[in-house]
């Protein structure tokens, strides 16, 4: 009896402790399963709404070329028809000319303002849109001069390009837009200049980013403006969306490019104790490729894709003084 | 005298664009309202250049371009494409097409023709 006792007991006892294991053991088991539905479930919802997010997108998109179309195509017309018509020889009649002339004056600002719209609304549908490649700060910097050059021109402006010391200056970024981001930078600094002012076009290397700087020879813009202006729909003044046919929406733009590619833009005003040195300045500071990056994006050109959210502080006050 | 066939379903536009060509370039210029339209019109009048739209109901036109190098009787005639889409990529996208240029509306009447000739390697 005491033997039998001395044998079952301990059996007992190992039954009961494996019972509790198991039924611990099935406890975590139970429990594991719980969180792995709530993970998957989590997985499918977050999937979903990133279904949802990209159909999202792509109706903005799609809403974006369908507006685009149906606005420039009556524009076509109206344009068409008007230039037609200014060119007829029937329209001696001065006041028949200066009607046709407002007409098409700002036939042609309704043309800018949608574009400029439009480009607003891209970037805020696509941060991706960007076509990143390898490009030549002076090569665009040539490219946005020669564009102006006729505008410059016309108002008796001269522009003036200071080369950075040393390697030229290369950077990931897409051309087309910051030559659009140049251009409305020089268009707007020969607006603002009186003539025979000259602009002047600076750049720097500064560590790993390189800054563009553009000074127009303009009445300067008060200080507590120089970061409104980045608003949309803001001007100095509001004469000047009339006066200097601007739209209101292109340092808008050249911030959201700007950004876009990782960089920043601020104005200032320039030093109003240097006679013939007042007006403002327009700075932009993008990352640029070292020779090591430069190589390596070479090899690598096919498989970039996107650009990289740096976020960089704006309104770095950067010395060009030795460049002048 | 040039040929220039004119392809798109805008009414107005064709008008325009037309009334440019001919007052200001002195070409000679017919117009087709869609894709079909204008196929059928090209394989007849064997125009020296086409003016294509590129956002027209049924075909449009990249697939009217498409179509256009698909028939043997008209594939040699250049095609140029008029389009709203101002974006840098879109006309990319347009020009790796392989048409002979890509033309922005809104176009300006009085260089409409210069525009096309520059395209087109013709003297103006």
């Amino acid at each position: 009896m005491d033997i039998a006792l001395a044998v079952i007991a301990p059996l007992l006892a190992a039954c009961v402790f494996l019972l509790i294991a198991y039924r611990r053991a099935r406890k975590q088991v139970v429990k594991l399963s719980a969180q792995t539905q709530q993970a998957l479930r989590m997985t499918m919802q977050q999937q979903q709404m990133l279904r949802e997010h990209t159909h999202a997108g792509a109706v903005k998109d799609e809403f974006i070329a369908t507006v685009s179309h149906e606005l420039r195509t009556p524009l076509t017309s109206i344009r068409g028809a008007l230039g037609l018509l200014s060119a007829m020889p029937c329209h001696t009649d001065p006041k028949a000319q200066n009607l046709l002339r407002i007409a098409l004056a700002n036939t042609e600002r309704l043309v800018r303002l949608i574009n400029d719209i439009l480009d607003l609304a891209r970037m805020e549908s696509d941060h991706s849109s960007l076509q990143l490649q390898r490009c030549s700060l002076p090569e665009l910097i040539v490219q946005a001069v020669e564009t102006i050059t006729p505008m410059a021109d016309a108002a008796e402006v001269y522009v003036e390009v200071f080369p950075s010391r040393g390697e030229t200056i290369l950077f990931n970024g897409d051309p087309d837009r910051i030559l659009q981001l140049l251009c409305n930078l020089l268009s707007n600094a020969v607006k603002f200049s009186p003539p025979g002012a000259t602009i002047r076009v600076l750049t720097k290397v500064i560590a790993d980013d390189f800054v563009l700087r553009i000074e127009d020879r303009g009445r300067g813009i008060p200080v507590e403006q120089l970061e409104s202006v980045f608003d949309r729909f803001q001007q100095v003044e509001d004469a000047d969306s009339k006066a200097k046919g601007g739209t209101g929406l292109g340092l808008a733009i050249c911030r959201g490019i700007a950004v876009q590619h990782g960089g920043a833009i601020w104005a200032e005003r320039n030093d109003s104790e240097t006679p013939g040195r007042l007006g403002s300045s327009f700075n932009l500071q993008l990352p640029r490729l070292t020779l090591l990056e430069d190589t390596a994006l070479a090899s690598q050109q096919d498989g970039l894709h996107g650009l990289h959210d740096l976020v960089v502080e704006q309104h770095r006050n950067v010395d060009l003084e030795p460049l002048l | 005298m040039r040929r220039i066939l004119i392809i798109d379903d805008d009414d107005d536009i064709r008008e325009v664009a037309a009334l440019s060509l001919e007052s200001i370039a002195g070409w000679h210029v017919t117009t087709a309202n869609s894709g079909a339209a204008g196929i059928r019109a090209a394989v007849v009048q064997q125009p020296d250049a086409i003016l294509l739209d590129v956002m027209m109901p049924g075909m449009d036109g990249p697939t009217t371009f498409k179509e256009i190098q698909n028939t043997p009787s008209i594939a040699h005639i250049p095609v140029l494409l008029l389009t709203a889409k101002v974006q840098g990529v879109d006309q990319r996208r347009f020009a790796s097409l392989g048409v002979a240029g890509v033309l922005l509306k809104p176009f300006d009447p009085l260089t409409l023709a210069t525009q096309m000739a520059t395209m087109l390697g013709w003297s103006v």
